[in-house]
């Protein structure tokens, strides 16, 4: 692959970082363009996050050089870094829920009223984020708080965020996994955008198809070594996943469909924060797949089934079992549980081992007479690590340690291991490599075999298509179409998810 | 939800106990003596408290005690100065005050000057002596005396002793302290070992006089400047097995301390009379009040009390 | 354990600065300080009653709270309950010593979980209220003498050389390590202290959870409360003191984080004992005892400082160590 040396303005060789009990950069080096998009492709903790965070100033290097703009720079923290023209939009959401978007934007450089130094001017930021943001094609209001947006509102303001101030080089880890197609075109343009000005960009994504999209040239890491740079237009798919995980995946979809049994699982007009009167259902060894747009109100109303949120009318029936009001705790004894959406809020206790998350779902199960004992939770530990591949020497390692794949397998084994059998799954592949979601499908498909339920909350088209038996399309909070597996299309499911109903 | 029913029901329960309590203070007599002092909780100002509501039912006025929440010299003096404002705007006839700071009191007391309310200091001096009609009180200064006198014989005129002060910056302390010095001054061959605060306080008292022993095993005998920390002391001492070996004074005559006395854990205490204090204060309100001459000063006579008097002292 | 990683690097680390604070007393007042005689009383005498407060704070603390209204909670439970102590009626006032502090306890849950008061705010009034109801209740008049077979709770000798307090205490505290460590109501307290949310999502009982937390705290504090009759001989509403401020100080200085979910019932026992030796060790030397607060809240910024440092240190040390042991990502 040729690089056009004067048009480079990020140069990295040998890199090389360790944590402790992890080598996660193995001289590694990533070269990159003005006006160009490079893809970095790799599996769950390959050591993408890492780099970046190298570049952006968040950690520090053990060996290796870093040139940036024409110059060997040592950034030791992110403000140099921001200083330099770098920006990042984190893989983990990283905005302050309590503060608006206009103060999440253009924090650490607040806009300072004329003739006072140190006074922020509110005024400014807000009508500055609000240009920004129309700019780019999205509409909120700035004064907004952001715990009140979802997820993916959440991720068009880290976008925005990084382009609040003059950027010569952004970072995007994984910016389209909470994304649905029209958030994602939307940022595809704000890319050609900014190539257009000359900005380079570093795209991370497990979006395989993206990549051609968007990428210019891409480089592949595997177990935190450089593997090869190729250009985007040349390479062909198989071969970059086989490059990334080290051998070939033969199909992406696996799935066997049975016949499916009795109902698990079926609402009767229930309606909650956001959503009302759904009646969906879902049979023992099915996946259903609730799908919709972003906002459509489809993870409150998986929170409100597991008792999270409250129910406002309607029941429910669980294994027979009629249900007005329930909790989490009881959610789990009867069965059911949720994958939550947001793994790092929701989903783990960040500062505890993998296995202690893998077991906090069924405590008493594990431990009889409520006394804790290291065998049989390093006995649970050892076999999610190995049966769901987390990268990770042990069991005893801090969740918040692993990289942000690597994360969602431990809430995976978490519900495994609870036994429950209605599973619902908000986002289960979020952020998880080619590899792993291949294997994820193989195990909802076996899943379903031994007579689970699976009720599926997606963004990704491909992956409602490619595994699910029926889905349900939701738009604005209520169910506006279901279609079974013959009928299932693109088209289909997003006519119905944005409203023009059944036009063929 | 929750949240806002409790807060309704808190609301509506202000509203029904207010006016009732309201309409209770108005109810009483036609003259009103409203009595500051510096709290309600320890059993020297409750006994105050007594004296100057039974002058109130005696001499015909209603006497209202007010105190404030914290003792501390800061928010106390607040809370005092808010006391003072509402008396003001209540239109009282006469205020008896106890200051809990002498001198950051001087400014609110002023306020009462000017809307000519007559005032009574009582026990603890205001700082500014052209502010009051008169004072009650007693002298700490020869309280403190008095009590080191009898400690000191008690210990055939020589020894080492620890002296537990009161909370720092405190009047009565200072005062109770100084008496001690006096009677220092006449007996030559007692030595002070160690002089450390407890803050009024006895479990605090308990464990600054274990510490001290430990430093300190020879010490014949502990003067405190009142009767809690005297009790802390004994239990301190007794822990050490050197009650009677080691002897304690306290200030204040409490009845906890008079059983000491008897149990021989406390060598001597001294009796302020706090049911005289107040008592005489409202007396002198009264009299400012009907118009008659009053003294600038009436001391409220002290007495040292132990095993010999502790049953009749009171008499 | 677990926690083994995190905390062993807080505990060497407080335990080191309780070792400093010795060494520099006993370097000082060698013939005073460094006596069987001083250590055993700060230890075994004035330090179970700081202790089991503290055990309480840190608690509450490790579930992401305070408890402020503890050492108010104690005077009120051991004001109702003396008269009956003093009467030979032991079984009542048992009763009532726990069941006030317990009482206590379950509001201040109910008040943080179910109408969601911030613990502050919340452990802060019902301070007041407490308080106020053992003025009012006490009227100036102090419960003094009890029974010498009552006083023996705290000052007999069980085994000898050991007042039972202290013994009471160990008992306490072992019964604690075990909860918080090996149970799962400790591992759920820990998941609780860390990350409510997501605790919730995996089926703990968060609200239940923090109200028994605050349950815990008032029966702690109704037991020191009638340990402290024993030893004071009386029951006085002042006798609460400093015990906030320093069982707070002790979790503090102990290293048990107030963001949550960081410590253990040891580093308590650690922060506790440094307070108590700063204040004997002032004593001793005749530095007045309003220096003591000056110097209590000091040590509780160096601590803090300190973590952020040294920690690191000792938290690089363990992890060198532990990564010759373990092999390499798979
Ligand atoms: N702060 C940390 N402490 C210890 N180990 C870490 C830390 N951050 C990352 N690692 C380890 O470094 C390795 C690389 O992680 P990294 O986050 O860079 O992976 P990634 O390629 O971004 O993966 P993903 O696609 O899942 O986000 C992983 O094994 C991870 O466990
Ligand atoms: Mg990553």
């Amino acid at each position: 692959m040729t690089v056009d040396e004067s048009n480079v303005i990020l140069k990295m060789t040998g890199i090389t970082k360790r944590f402790p009990g992890t080598l996660a950069l193995d001289k590694v080096q990533l070269t990159c363009e003005r006006g160009k998009v490079h893809v970095l492709l790799g599996e769950n903790g390959a050591g993408k996050s890492t780099l970046m965070k190298i570049i952006s100033g968040e950690y520090q290097r053990d060996e290796g050089t870093v040139w940036f703009n024409g110059r060997e720079v040592n950034f030791t923290n992110v403000r140099q870094a921001m200083a330099a023209g770098i920006s990042m939009i984190h893989q983990e959401l990283s905005l302050l829920p309590e503060r608006t978007i206009a103060q999440n934007i253009y924090l650490g450089h607040e806009p300072e009223k004329e003739g006072f130094k140190g006074i922020v001017d509110q005024k400014k930021m807000v009508t500055d984020s609000k240009a920004l943001m129309d700019s780019l094609g999205l509409d909120m209001d700035p004064q907004t708080s952001v715990k009140k947006l979802s997820i993916a509102q959440q991720q068009m303001v880290e976008v925005v965020k990084a382009l609040s101030q003059e950027v010569r080089l952004v970072i995007m880890d994984e910016p389209t996994s909470s994304l649905t197609s029209r958030e994602i075109n939307k940022l595809f343009e704000i890319v050609e955008r900014l190539k257009q000005n000359g900005t380079a960009i570093i795209y991370i994504s497990h979006r395989m198809d993206e990549i051609k999209r968007i990428g210019d040239s891409i480089t592949v890491m595997r177990d935190g070594q450089y593997i090869d740079t190729v250009s985007a237009a040349e390479a062909d798919l198989d071969t970059l996943i086989t490059m990334m995980v080290g051998r070939k995946i033969q199909k992406m979809y696996e799935r066997n469909y049975r016949e499916p049994g009795k109902v698990i699982f079926e609402t009767d007009n229930l309606c909650g924060l956001r959503f009302r009167d759904v009646n969906i259902k879902v049979r023992e060894g099915e996946i259903v797949s609730l799908s919709g747009l972003i906002g459509a109100g489809r993870t409150e109303f998986a929170k409100a089934v597991f008792g999270i949120d409250p129910i406002d009318a309607g029941c429910f029936k669980l294994y027979g079992r009629q249900i007005n009001r329930i909790d989490p705790t009881n959610a789990i004894k009867y069965s059911m549980c949720l994958l939550p959406e947001d793994r790092k809020k929701e989903g783990l206790v960040l500062q505890t081992p993998i296995k202690e998350n893998l077991t906090a779902a069924c405590l008493k199960k594990t431990f009889k007479m409520g006394i804790l004992r290291n065998k049989p939770e390093n006995e649970i530990g050892e076999k999610y690590v190995r049966e769901l591949r987390v990268a990770t020497p042990n069991a005893d390692k801090i969740v918040g340690e692993l990289s942000g794949g690597n994360q969602q397998k431990v809430v995976i084994g978490k519900w495994l291991e609870t036994g429950c059998k209605f599973l619902i799954f908000d986002e289960p592949t979020r952020g998880i490599d080619v590899g792993a979601k291949c294997e994820i499908y193989i195990l909802l498909d076996s899943l379903v075999h031994q007579g689970y339920g699976i009720l599926l909350i997606t963004s990704e088209l491909n992956e409602v298509i490619g595994i699910s038996d029926r889905v349900y399309v939701m738009k604005d909070g209520e169910i506006t179409g279901e279609l079974t597996r013959d009928e299932l299309s693109q088209d289909r499911i997003m006519r119905y998810a944005v409203g023009e109903g059944e036009v063929v | 939800m929750k949240r806002r029913i409790f807060m309704l029901l808190l609301l509506v329960l202000l509203v029904g106990v207010l006016p009732a309590w309201n309409k209770m203070e108005k109810a009483a007599g036609e003259q009103e003596i409203v009595v500051i002092i510096k709290n309600n909780t320890v059993p020297f100002w409750i006994s105050v408290a007594d004296g100057a509501r039974a002058a109130g039912e005696e001499f015909g006025y209603k006497v209202t005690i007010k105190t404030p929440v914290e003792t501390a010299e800061g928010s106390g003096n607040e809370q005092q100065a808010q006391l003072v404002d509402e008396a003001i705007a209540k239109g009282v006839d006469s205020v008896v005050m106890t200051p809990v700071d002498s001198k950051a009191i001087i400014p609110v007391v002023a306020r009462l000057k000017e809307a000519n309310i007559p005032i009574i200091n009582l026990n603890t001096r205001i700082a500014d002596d052209t502010l009051y009609e008169t004072f009650v009180g007693l002298e700490n200064i020869n309280q403190g005396y008095d009590t080191a006198k009898a400690l000191f014989d008690g210990m055939g005129g020589k020894g080492k002793i620890f002296i537990i002060e009161g909370s720092t910056g405190a009047q009565t302390s200072i005062d109770r302290v100084k008496g001690v010095e006096k009677a220092l001054t006449e007996y030559p061959e007692i030595e002070v070992i160690a002089q450390q605060s407890a803050n009024y306080n006895r479990a605090e008292a308990l464990n600054v006089v274990q510490n001290l022993l430990q430093a300190h095993p020879d010490v014949d005998a502990i003067f405190c400047c009142n009767d809690e920390m005297a009790l802390g002391a004994a239990e301190a001492v007794d822990a050490a097995g050197k009650t009677g070996q080691i002897k304690i004074s306290g200030q204040d005559a409490n009845d906890d301390a008079c059983e000491a006395i008897r149990e021989g854990k406390i060598f001597v205490t001294s009796y302020g009379n706090p049911y005289m204090q107040g008592y005489t204060a409202v007396q002198a309100a009264v009299d400012v009040l009907e118009g008659k001459e009053v003294e600038l000063f009436y001391e409220v006579k002290t007495k040292v009390v132990n095993i010999d008097n502790v049953d009749t002292f009171k008499d | 354990m677990s926690f083994k990683k995190q905390n062993s690097a807080s505990l060497i680390s407080h335990i080191l600065i309780l070792l400093a604070v010795i060494a520099v007393m006993a370097f000082l007042r060698p013939e005073s300080f460094w006596t069987v005689n001083n250590l055993s009383t700060v230890i075994l005498q004035q330090a179970p009653y700081t202790i089991l407060m503290a055990f309480g704070m840190s608690l509450a603390i490790l579930a992401k709270g305070i408890d402020i209204s503890m050492a108010s909670v104690m005077v009120l439970s051991c004001y109702l309950s003396a008269p009956f102590f003093k009467e030979g009626n032991w079984l009542l006032g048992v009763l009532i010593a726990f069941g006030v502090g317990i009482g206590f306890g379950i509001c201040n849950g109910l008040l943080i979980s179910k109408i969601r008061i911030e613990p502050f705010i919340a452990t802060f009034s019902v301070d007041f209220v407490a308080l106020g109801i053992a003025y009012v209740v006490c009227n100036g008049k102090y419960i003094y003498g009890f029974s010498n077979s009552f006083r023996w709770i705290t000052n007999g000798e069980l085994i000898p050389g050991i007042p039972n307090v202290a013994l009471i205490t160990i008992v306490v505290f072992l019964l604690l390590l075990f909860l918080t460590r090996y149970t799962i109501y400790g591992r759920e307290l820990y998941s609780v202290g860390y990350n409510a949310v997501a605790a919730q999502h995996s089926g703990i009982r968060v609200d239940r959870m923090i109200i028994s937390v605050y349950a815990i705290n008032g029966s702690l504090a109704a037991l020191t409360g009638i340990l402290f009759l024993g030893r004071l001989n009386a029951a006085d509403p002042s006798i609460r003191g400093t015990l906030t401020m320093d069982s707070i100080a002790s979790a503090l200085v102990g290293g048990i984080a107030f963001g949550g979910g960081k410590g253990s019932v040891v580093n308590t026992v650690i922060g506790a004992l440094i307070i108590m030796f700063i204040r004997n060790g002032m004593n001793i030397l005749g530095i007045s005892t309003n220096w003591q607060q000056s110097v209590v809240g000091l040590i509780i910024l160096l601590s803090t400082f300190y973590n952020l440092g040294i920690e690191n240190v000792i938290k690089k040390i363990i992890a060198l160590r532990s990564m010759d042991q373990k092999q390499p990502v798979q």
